[in-house]
């Protein structure tokens, strides 16, 4: 309850102009999850950085046509979703390939990458991750990297909570099975 | 088995059909997935230091910068949609191959005023090419020309010294 008045407080500073500090806030309190939300889908740490500057960019500007029907965290999870589905996909044209094939190319530049400090294990498991359907990527990467509960994904997904068990339970099995393959 | 013969069913909780049966195979997956993956949920990206602690003013300072305007023709694509797009105007709605004017509706006028303005491009001896004899003949018939016209049309036209020679 104390969540929902500091939340419906934040959203009627951010309408209001000057909104500086409520801007700030808003950035301090949700930078780190929609960032490694990004990081999950875009790999790289640039890329990364500039979709979520992106992300905040376009809530700054729409703030004023949040309507609050669905919670903030909700909104902003699937702006950055969507956000980052976007730069996938313009890359991906830009490079004249698919998106299976972008991702490919992303996983196996990891090993170079700067900022990418996993192990044979972690690679591996990132390319299972990416054989795996759209939206139980999502679902596994969300429950497991950024242990977002079953209701708040419930939210984000407007999908019932019965179903995203089931599919994080067959996201696993089917990245068991692929580690085992290989 | 004697042991689930033991378990006491006389409570009001319910579990959904097959729970325990999936609940086994969820357990058992989950398992293997811990055997081969390990503890640890890191995907093992990083950051760079003091990253977050500057981000906030960074992306406030970009909202403070004015909108950039994005030009319509900033590719060469939109060029040459627009070219396209152009042309297909001009031959659709213009139309500039319509023929739809027909030589009957003409007036004389406008006709003499080509005729007049083009002359140096149609002699005589191109109508003459461009005609039947019968269409001369008829031409002949139709214009019926007073003496006075012939005179001023003599005056206006010709030179007395070529007629001296003639």
């Amino acid at each position: 309850m104390q969540t929902q008045i500091i939340e419906s407080q934040l959203i009627d500073d951010l309408k209001k102009q000057p909104n500086h500090a409520a801007f700030t806030i808003l950035v301090e309190k949700y930078q780190e999850r929609l960032y490694w939300h990004i990081r999950q889908m875009v790999k790289n740490h640039e890329d990364t950085d500039d979709v979520l500057q992106n992300v905040f960019i376009k809530v700054h500007r729409s703030i004023h046509s949040f309507k609050g029907d669905s919670k903030l965290y909700t909104w902003l999870y699937r702006i950055a979703t969507n956000e980052a589905i976007t730069f996938l996909n313009k890359r991906a044209k830009q490079y004249h390939i698919s998106s299976e094939a972008l991702q490919d190319r992303l996983i196996n530049s990891l090993e170079s990458d700067l900022y990418f400090e996993g192990d044979e294990i972690q690679i591996q498991l990132q390319k299972a991750i990416q054989t795996l359907p759209e939206k139980q990527q999502t679902v596994f990467r969300m429950k497991y990297f950024q242990d977002i509960t079953y209701e708040e994904l419930s939210e984000i997904t407007d999908t019932s909570v019965g179903a995203l068990k089931s599919s994080y339970h067959i996201a696993t099995k089917k990245i068991t099975d692929y580690l085992k393959s290989t | 088995m004697e042991d689930s013969k033991n378990i006491s069913k006389n409570n009001d909780y319910k579990v959904p059909e097959n729970y325990f049966i999936n609940f086994q195979e969820r357990l058992q997956v989950q398992i293997e997935f811990e055997e081969i993956v390990g503890l640890k949920k890191e995907a093992g990206f990083t950051v760079p230091d003091d990253y977050f602690s500057n981000f906030s003013q960074k992306v406030l300072q970009q909202t403070q910068q004015p909108t950039k305007v994005v030009s319509l023709f900033k590719s060469k694509w939109m060029y040459a949609v627009a070219s396209i797009a152009a042309i297909l105007l001009f031959i659709f709605v213009l139309n500039p191959f319509s023929t739809t004017t027909t030589f009957d509706s003409l007036e004389n006028d406008t006709i003499a005023a080509y005729l007049e303005t083009n002359n140096s491009f149609l002699s005589a001896y191109d109508l003459g090419e461009l005609l039947t004899d019968e269409e001369l003949e008829n031409l002949s018939n139709e214009i019926q020309l007073e003496d006075t016209e012939v005179i001023d049309y003599l005056n206006t036209t010709t030179d007395p010294y070529d007629l001296m020679i003639q």
